[in-house]
């Protein structure tokens, strides 16, 4: 199906061999890499988040640049700045972290709204502005930023509107199985884990790209992905109204969309079937929701409200 | 309506140009001219009930903006007594969808062959008269395996439908009476009475296999996606596997990791969602592994 360019789910199985369980972020890394969207990972420190997105940058042989959000943070930490070069008399650009194939923005939420807009304008314009000269970002440009869920403590939270900016939203959890944690334990040396050898290369990321962009969607298939957003708004079952506060935007229905090609091509297959979407349904809806206050004093997980209005449209 | 949606989805087709033939009422000067997107025909269930009226539903999307539509011929509906008939034209962006939803009741079980319904117009893409059909329906009757003809009005007809009838009465009543006295034998123990359920209407393996295969024949008579779609609900019925079910559902449902009934479910997957040039070749894969599965 993608001439010239390796399956892809050869780089799922290299990335397995390094990340113990964590299937959901595996899948998710590849999904949004293959859609050519950014991802927002939430989860507690220490389950691999950012070595999975190091191993997937070894891996396809992609610029990897990690960086640290903190309260005093400044735009020109991120994108760059223009220096004066006493030698040369001249000012010169000096490019900032985000110009990588892959940038991992760490607790992105420990940034002040000025530093976020700046990576959020980034992400959605894949280009930036220093002094007055204008700087086309590396392609492929994939933003992974991280948040921890735990510590609300100095935390700026991320608008609706920004988070909407990212295509899908992966939940990080602990091992859940014993098993999964002697693996990790037992591939930890004391250098921790060396990084893998590229198995792909970045034409091969354009190809599955290009295949993604051409993957059929019928018509019933869309439809069901158009109900599923429809269902966080209008159609929204009657026993969760209390908790949601503000459905998800036709921009879900895109990512929806994307991602179901995503994960087809993930999958070997030229067309999507309702599965793709239905799979893809929660990383996508789940940030793109504004809940009730009622969700947190019920205690009631946000994930079980997305999965509940998955469950409520019938697929085709 | 979720219900609904989903039992109209296997049902409904879209029978474009291919299936348009050149008309006889070609002379006819009052005929329309009209680009016909879609004209699809089904129910709004895929397990129809004797003596429980459904509805047939008719529909004839346009890319033209019109009052109305003429020559709109329907079929005979022979074994189903008419209660009503409801159509509308309504505009939608880019042009008019007409709806009809005929109300019908059927007094006998059994397997029903619809023929399609047609419409006679001028075809706007190159400005020929032509008959455009929609696809033919197979509804499968709830009720005694016995098949509808044309001609079964006799009498013998008659007088064993009645007695057929009398019989499922009486195994209603001495059911209903079994129920009620195990429930006063389980209050007066103090046991728990057992939570109300509505249950499925249950059909035998017989029925089931019986319309898994004349689906099928129409599917490999007339491959469309509409048709794949009826194969597809009919197997999974036959399989024992819920009609909401996706793929990946239905395969954690059979617990069958190769044969038959695997390699159906997939091959009719994709026939049911591949592009349109590969539906040819995925409608004979489909015929071919599900015929392995029943023939």
């Amino acid at each position: 199906m993608i001439p010239s360019a390796i399956d892809p789910s050869r780089l799922r199985a290299a990335l397995a061999e390094v990340i113990v369980g964590q299937d959901a972020v595996l899948d998710g890394l590849l999904l949004a890499l293959i859609a050519d969207g950014h991802v927002l990972l939430e989860g507690p420190p220490g389950v691999a988040k950012t070595l999975a997105c190091k191993t997937l940058a070894a891996l396809i042989a992609a610029s990897f640049q990690r960086v640290q959000f903190t309260p005093d943070l400044l735009p020109s930490d991120i994108v760059g700045t223009r220096i004066f070069d006493q030698r040369e008399g001249a000012f010169v650009t000096v490019p900032g972290p985000i110009f990588a194939n892959i940038v991992l923005a760490d607790e992105i939420n420990r940034a002040p709204a000025k530093v976020q807009s700046a990576l959020l304008e980034a992400m959605q314009e894949r280009q930036v502005t220093i002094g007055r000269e204008r700087h086309v970002l590396p392609d492929p440009f994939l933003v992974m930023a991280t948040m921890n869920p735990l510590e609300h403590e100095g935390t700026y939270a991320l608008p609706l509107a920004q988070t909407d900016r990212f295509l899908m939203k992966i939940d990080v959890e602990y091992p859940t199985r014993v098993e999964e944690e002697l693996a990790i334990v037992e591939r930890f040396s004391a250098d921790g884990i060396p990084l893998p050898p590229p198995l792909a290369t970045l034409d091969d990321v354009r190809a599955w790209r290009r295949a993604a962009a051409e993957v059929h969607m019928e018509d019933s298939v869309l439809r069901y992905a158009v109900a599923l957003v429809f269902a966080t708004r209008d159609g929204l079952p009657e026993e969760l109204r209390p908790y949601v506060h503000r459905g998800a935007s036709p921009r879900a229905t895109l990512a929806v969309v994307r991602l179901a090609r995503a994960h087809a091509v993930l999958a070997g297959r030229s067309f999507v079937i309702p599965d793709d979407v239905r799979s893809v349904a929660p990383a996508a809806l789940r940030h793109r929701l504004a809940f009730t206050h009622r969700l947190a004093m019920e205690n009631i997980p946000a994930d079980t409200v997305v999965s509940r209005i998955v469950g409520s449209v019938t697929p085709p | 309506m979720v219900r609904i949606a989903r039992a109209l989805a296997p049902l409904t087709a879209i029978v474009l140009a291919p299936f348009a033939v050149p008309s006889p009422a070609a002379a006819d000067a009052t005929l329309q001219r009209l680009h016909v997107s879609a004209f699809t025909f089904g129910a709004d269930t895929t397990h129809p009930v004797m003596e429980r009226p459904f509805d047939l539903l008719i529909t004839v999307r346009l890319s033209d903006r019109v009052r109305d539509l003429r020559n709109l011929i329907l079929p005979t509906f022979i074994g189903l007594e008419p209660l009503g008939d409801e159509r509308s034209l309504i505009r939608v962006p880019g042009g008019t969808e007409y709806r009809e939803r005929i109300t019908v009741i059927a007094h006998r079980g059994g397997t029903l062959r619809i023929a399609p319904p047609y419409l006679d117009a001028v075809d706007a893409r190159d400005g020929l008269p032509k008959r455009f059909l929609a696809n033919p329906l197979v509804l499968t009757i709830g009720g005694p395996a016995e098949m509808l003809r044309g001609d079964g009005t006799s009498a013998s007809r008659n007088v064993f439908g009645v007695i057929l009838r009398a019989a499922g009465w009486v195994l209603f009543l001495a059911l209903a009476g079994l129920l009620l006295l195990r429930r006063m034998i389980r209050a007066r123990r103090g046991e728990p009475a057992e939570p109300e359920r509505e249950r499925e209407r249950e059909f035998s393996p017989h029925d089931r296999l019986r319309a898994l295969r004349d689906v099928l024949d129409v599917l490999a008579e007339h491959p469309s996606r509409a048709a794949v779609f009826a194969v597809r609900t009919q197997l999974r019925a036959w399989a024992g596997i819920p009609a909401e079910a996706t793929l990946i559902d239905a395969l954690a449902h059979i617990h069958e990791r190769e044969g038959p009934l695997r390699s159906a479910l997939i091959a009719v997957e994709r026939a049911a969602f591949c592009k349109d040039d590969l539906l040819e070749d995925a409608v004979r894969d489909a015929v071919a592994a599900v015929e392995r599965l029943v023939r």
